[in-house]
């Protein structure tokens, strides 16, 4: 009976997959799955390894990654906050992010709009670290945006490998070789290994939500910013004011097609390094140009011709500058 | 006796405890970590995944290859989406989350608002927040190339010859990746391995 099971699982999936909601099954995993495991991450030739416990207990999710390969980094998350431990230069960074938002956002996609823009294809059963999964592909239907091939675990909906291409080029790789689904998982293997005492620990700070109508008088902050013409497919999803560092408040827009996302920023040049062009690391690509005194710098997972034409047609607000 | 628990590990034969030292130990211990890059290649050349190069000489290169292998796929059915308009909130749920791949998101940035609002409170910064972008400092780059702000693909790093720009480039990045974690399958591309690869391979 036991071996009959996976078999069964296995044909109850292959109807659940074809019946649709692979993408929210994994979804549920991706957040709810317990595991420890081996990632490997690929990009040009580069190879990177890393170890990863994750835990889901009671709504709380706690994650732990180890770089094994090259400078030592240990990165600790618990929900929303994250230590990013750098030993080698005795530093933890530390950051904190909204959950409650993440999981409102996710509502405001939709399959129609990605229907728009790609074509989704069932490739059928593969095996990947000893396990059966389904592998599904998301092909673009233009040079706007990347490709994206998944291999789902069919036992339990998460994600064991994810190519980003780009036409027949893969561009970036993560797999994981080897998983183990535990249920047992102690406090301790999510603790750092290392004694961080001593450290530099560098904290960024919730920034302060805005609702309409706010005041604020400081005149640092960047003027609002539009966009006339996106790529294809893509809209804003958010925008907004952040404090990128203690020099610099910086305009943040989201981009979307419900797939691919991007984000322009927009600074005072005069404290910024000017950037103008275009530039890329691995799949992401930036495109920077100077507006009438402020940088804009686009950066994100998508092809250089979608930053490039973002960064080309974000414009200052003119109407709202004139009324604030 | 660590290189005893490596192969045991990568043989699936270590318990937790076995497991967790083994990590620690990699994190500590260059050698360490040269054994383990070691034992995966010979692991992989014992499975008889096809010609293994010399360790030295492709290893990244043939485990690449492997997987695009893996990859190449037969072509499939196509999976109407338009026949679950009153799933779509379901499936843009799960398109959100598969995106993240569990281990690779990481929210190292804040949340912007909602809405185009040029009032915004400003943001309270703790005490020992450090001078400049912390993540430009920490992540610092000998981007030494012979390369001016054009386009050219590197792996780990940006691909400019200005370190100060490729640290601002990182920094916005990163923020990035913190925002758009619950948009789509480009944070699969993660933040999180983003910051514990970064510039690594300067390093070997």
């Amino acid at each position: 009976m036991t071996r009959l099971f996976p078999l069964v699982l296995l044909l109850v999936a292959g109807v659940v997959y074809a019946d649709s909601n692979w993408l929210s099954r994994a979804s549920k995993a991706v957040r709810t799955t317990d595991y420890r495991g081996t990632l490997v991450y690929l990009r040009d030739g580069k190879m990177d390894t890393l170890r990863v416990v994750h835990r889901y207990r009671e709504g709380s999710e706690r994650e732990r990654l180890i770089s094994l390969t090259g400078e030592p980094r240990e990165i600790i998350r618990h929900n929303g906050e994250v230590n990013c431990i750098l030993p080698e230069k005795q530093v933890v960074l530390v950051a904190k992010h909204a959950m409650q938002s993440l999981l409102s956002n996710v509502a405001d996609m939709s399959a129609e709009t990605l229907q728009d823009n790609y074509t989704v294809r069932d490739l059928g059963e593969r095996r990947l670290a000893d396990r059966q999964c389904r592998a599904i592909a998301i092909e673009p239907r233009d040079e706007y945006r990347y490709g994206y091939r998944l291999l789902i675990d069919a036992k339990t909906d998460l994600p064991l490998k994810l190519d980003l291409l780009q036409g027949d080029e893969v561009l970036e790789q993560l797999m994981f070789t080897d998983i183990d689904f535990a249920a047992d998982i102690a406090d301790s293997e999510l603790q750092p290994t290392f004694d961080t005492e001593g450290f530099r620990w560098v904290r960024h700070q919730p920034m302060h939500s805005a609702k309409p109508g706010d005041n604020d008088d400081d005149a640092e902050l960047p003027p609002a910013w539009r966009i006339d013409d996106l790529p294809p497919g893509f809209s804003l999803a958010e925008s907004g004011v952040r404090q990128v560092d203690n020099n610099l408040m910086a305009r943040q827009m989201l981009f979307t097609d419900g797939v691919a996302t991007v984000s322009a920023f927009i600074a005072p040049l005069a404290e910024r390094k000017a950037f103008s062009g275009e530039t890329t690391m691995g799949a992401v690509n930036a495109f920077g140009r100077e507006v009438d005194g402020f940088q804009i710098t686009v950066v994100g997972e998508v092809p250089h011709i979608t930053a490039e034409m973002i960064g080309n047609n974000i414009r200052r607000d003119t109407g709202a500058a004139a009324s604030e | 006796m660590i290189n005893e628990k490596v192969s045991a590990y990568l043989d699936g034969e270590c318990d937790d405890r076995e497991s967790a030292e083994v990590a620690d130990a990699l994190m500590r211990d260059p050698e360490q970590r040269a054994a383990w890059q070691r034992q995966l290649w010979l692991r992989s050349a014992l499975r008889g995944e096809g010609d293994v190069p010399p360790l030295d000489a492709g290893f990244a290169d043939r485990v690449t290859a492997a997987i695009q292998d893996d990859a190449a796929a037969p072509a499939g059915k196509v999976v109407s989406l338009r026949s679950r308009r009153r799933r779509t909130w379901r499936s843009a749920a799960g398109l959100a989350a598969a995106a993240s791949v569990a281990a690779v998101a990481v929210l190292i940035s804040q949340p912007v608002t909602n809405v185009d609002v040029p009032n915004v409170a400003a943001p309270v910064m703790s005490a020992d927040v450090t001078e400049s972008n912390p993540v430009a400092d920490i992540m610092q780059v000998a981007a030494n190339q012979p390369q001016d702000d054009r386009r050219e693909r590197d792996a780990d790093h940006w691909s400019v010859s200005d370190p100060a720009v490729a640290d601002q480039l990182h920094g916005y990045l990163i923020e990035h990746n913190g925002v758009s974690r619950g948009y789509g399958l480009s944070s699969a591309t993660p933040s999180f391995l983003r910051v514990a690869t970064y510039g690594q391979s300067e390093g070997r």
